[in-house]
């Protein structure tokens, strides 16, 4: 009996570490299917919102819409018409 | 509350020259901490936050990028622009328009805010820095600066709380109507009107006062020294010598008091549990591979104590100035030098501070070598493998080898870099140009205490959320693997050898074989990937489980038992060059647009750490 | 209410130099920035009047490096600019009389 608790802790640790790492790590849209379906978007708001990297060094890697993102072509920057 | 949300909020946006405050008064209204430091080109992105009046108010603030003009020439300028004149995709003009000044710096600072006027945006200017300004004895009669100008001033100082009172009751009272638009037509402005600009500016200062103010100051004498031509490299030297003797030097007691807490808990925690599954998972899986890397807490802390000092003092600038010519020689902009700096926290704040960088190629080759700058996640991996092989004694009058060592592997990567760099200049050629320099140089202030608590409290949360979070998640995925499955009945060696991990260890190992490295360092060098400090949990985790007792404080004689000197060396040779993280290489293909560059990127630096560690290998190999 | 200053420099014996003449700790007046007959890409000249680098102003140089003397860090007005010697040749000078300053 005491085993078997043991072996389901462990288990659900395991699981738990597991879907932590595909969210941190995975593709951005996973992390935003994993949001919608945990409903935890709205949590994001109120906080600052930059379009980071999210490499945890700045304090500021909070979770964000990508619409935030900026994408500069890198042809297309710096050029004065 | 979702009404609420959904109900147009006014949005007001910070604009205003580079350094002059804007991020310091961001956080005041916002309540957040964005970095602040005293050197232009810190606020790379557009930030946003809110803030709540005193009468019930709520607005978006934005914090933007420092911009010279409104005619962008950099990438960060461009998105201030392209904010305040509505051209971002999904967002409107700012309703309001907060206009930042360096009061010690108006004969700068004033034409932008003509420019803005220009715009027909409504505004307020924020005389920014005026305790700074009083102390140098500039008065600026604000009010007249007001009815000259023909819009609100207040006098604001970015570093005390209460010093935006006034600013705050303007945001409070002032009507802000959603404009939902785009903003009115921009004229760029020729040189004949830059010039216009200015004769109305001085006429402006003669009037409010603050003109005439460019006699020798207390950073220009300092600058004498700082700067000159023979003292400056040498007090340079001087500074990053202190730096990293003291990572070893200061770091020594806190670290032992880390060892011995963790050590004592691990023999709590194996006398209290069974022998079972679980027992296993917390003491070979997280307390092994959570151990060893906590240690090294201390010395990243020491580390970001001379960063963020230097980062408020004003030496960065000065520091690019003495290293220009260097970088000159291997075609990079002299504007590289502050990403660089900055990849030596991250990588990726590294990577973004490149869009401070006008030319396309100067700011791509900036991108592809700022991962050969030493990242703070990888002093862990050097600290050990220092700890473990190079004795710690004084050599050449007071100067520890450790520290000696770590030196010279931060060297090791910027020399990499540099060589990357000229690579690249040869390739690519002449395209891009003479690069530019331009870079201002801000007046030295004294770093502010609570700043600097501020940021080193944010190290200590983010370092220990790390290990509370993704290094945890990889630690107990890595136990897993290499305890599953179990060895067959009658097996000899250790159960490692027979798990997922074990088999895939074996593979690698044959990859790995010519440069020196065992399976137990192969099998550490993937979740290394994730993130860099991985690798020494790792190591913590693989030898828990092969060598069967405790090693969770007692890494460090272990490897120095088990390894060659060689191997050691090797390894160290390997994280010099090693591709990041994935999050950088994310970030590479986010700031280009394309996946290319993050392949090559990745490609080229693994044959570099490979070529790397098997020149090192072979050469310590003869000569040991 | 600008053309009484559109001539700001005061009338003087002393002959324009380009930026990189100017001894250290020695004032100066801005006479002309331009881009077009030195080697800087486009883009520069305008840059540099957006720095502060304008007919009038008064400029010193604070400190150079060590060989060929660049980059040089140069005061325009109440900020310092760091500047490579290409961005400096765009840059003409009047020294300003010792009895002046």
């Amino acid at each position: 009996m005491n085993s078997l608790l043991d072996n389901f802790l462990v288990g659900v640790v395991l699981l738990a570490s597991i879907g932590y790492a595909l969210y941190k790590l995975g593709p951005r849209n996973l992390r935003r299917h994993i949001l919608t379906l945990l409903k935890l978007k709205s949590a994001a708001a109120g906080k600052v919102q930059g379009a980071c990297g999210e490499c945890d060094s700045c304090g500021a890697a909070a979770a964000q819409p990508a619409s935030s993102d900026i994408r500069i072509p890198v042809a297309k920057i710096g050029r004065r018409d | 509350m979702d009404a609420a949300r959904s109900a147009p909020l006014p949005l007001i946006a910070l604009v205003g020259n580079p350094n002059c405050g804007k991020t310091a008064l961001f956080n005041i209204l916002t309540g957040s901490r964005q970095k602040v430091a005293n050197y232009a080109g810190v606020t790379v992105e557009r930030k946003e936050g809110s803030h709540l009046t005193s009468s019930g108010r709520r607005i978006r603030v934005l914090d933007l990028p420092g911009a010279y003009s409104l005619d962008p020439l950099t990438p960060d300028e461009q998105i201030t622009t392209d904010v305040l004149f509505g051209r971002r995709a999904g967002e409107t003009a700012p309703d309001f328009v907060v206009c930042v000044t360096d009061a010690t710096n108006l004969r700068q600072n004033l034409r932008l805010v003509l420019s803005l006027k220009r715009l027909g945006l409504p505004m307020v200017v924020a005389l920014n820095m005026t305790d700074m300004a009083r102390r140098k004895g500039i008065v600026i009669d604000a009010d007249r600066l007001a009815s000259e100008l023909g819009v609100p001033v207040v006098e604001t100082v970015g570093v005390k709380t209460h010093g935006v009172r006034e600013l705050i009751q303007v945001l409070d009272v002032t009507p802000m109507p959603r404009r939902c638009g785009t903003t009115g037509s921009w004229q760029p402005l020729s040189a004949a009107d830059i010039e216009l600009d200015q004769s109305e500016v001085r006429r402006i200062l003669g009037v409010v006062g603050g003109a005439g103010l460019d006699g020798v100051t207390f950073s220009d004498r300092l600058d004498a020294l700082v700067l000159h031509p023979f003292l400056g490299p040498a007090i340079l030297a001087l500074i990053l010598f202190l730096v990293f003797q003291a990572v070893f030097a200061w770091a020594q007691w806190p670290m032992d008091a880390i060892k011995l807490g963790v050590a004592s808990f691990g023999d709590w925690l194996g006398a209290a549990l069974p022998q079972s599954l679980l027992r296993g998972l917390l003491i070979d899986g997280i307390l092994a591979g959570i151990g060893s890397v906590l240690v090294f807490l201390p010395q990243i802390i020491i580390l970001f104590f001379f960063i963020l000092i230097l980062e408020d003092s004003g030496y960065l600038p000065r520091a690019a100035f003495l290293l220009d010519r260097v970088m000159g020689s291997v075609g990079l902009s002299g504007r590289a030098f502050i990403p660089l700096l900055s990849s030596f926290a991250c990588a990726i704040p590294g990577i973004m501070a490149t869009r401070t960088i006008q030319n396309p190629r100067d700011r791509l080759a900036t991108i592809m070598i700022a991962p050969l700058m030493t990242c703070s996640a990888r002093l862990p991996v050097y600290a050990l493998i220092i700890g473990a092989f190079i004795p710690r004694r004084v050599v050449w009058g007071g100067l520890e080898l450790q520290g000696v060592v770590l030196f010279a592997l931060y060297i090791a990567g910027v020399a990499g870099a540099m060589a990357v760099a000229f690579v690249l200049k040869l390739t690519t050629g002449k395209s891009g140009g003479l690069q530019a320099l331009m870079l201002e140089l801000p007046a030295y202030h004294w770093p502010n205490l609570r700043n600097l608590g501020i940021g080193l409290w944010q190290r200590v949360e983010i370092f220990l959320s790390r290990v509370a979070t993704i290094i945890l998640a990889l630690m107990v995925i890595l136990w897993a693997l290499s305890t599953f499955p179990a060895p067959p009945p009658g097996a000899t060696g250790p159960a490692i050898q027979y798990s997922i991990a074990g088999h895939l260890g074996a593979w690698l190992a044959v990859l790995f074989k010519p440069i020196g490295f065992n399976w137990q360092i192969s099998i550490a060098l993937v979740p290394g990937l994730a993130a860099r400090e991985v690798a020494v949990g790792a190591l913590g985790t693989v030898y828990a489980l092969s060598a069967g007792n405790d090693v969770s404080s007692a890494l460090t004689p272990l490897i120095a038992q088990s390894w060659s000197l060689p191997t050691a060396l090797s390894l160290l040779a390997w994280y010099v060059f090693a591709p990041q993280c994935l999050s950088t290489l994310a970030t590479v293909k986010r700031e280009t647009n394309s996946w290319r560059y993050p392949i090559i990127m990745a490609a080229y630096l693994f044959a570099l750490a490979y070529l790397g560690s098997w020149i090192t290998f072979r050469v310590a190999t003869a000569l040991a | 209410m600008v053309a009484s200053q559109r001539s700001p420099v005061p009338p003087s014996v002393v002959a324009e130099i380009p930026l990189m003449e100017l001894p250290p700790g020695a004032s100066a007046r801005v006479v002309s920035v331009s881009g077009a007959d030195s080697e800087a890409p486009a883009g520069v000249g305008r840059r540099l009047a957006e720095l502060g680098f304008l007919p009038g102003e008064a400029v010193r140089i604070v400190a150079r490096g060590l060989l060929s003397g660049a980059p040089i860090a140069v005061r325009i007005g109440t900020g310092t600019f760091a500047l490579r010697l290409f961005e400096a040749a765009c840059i003409r000078v009047r020294p300003e009389q010792p009895q002046f300053r």
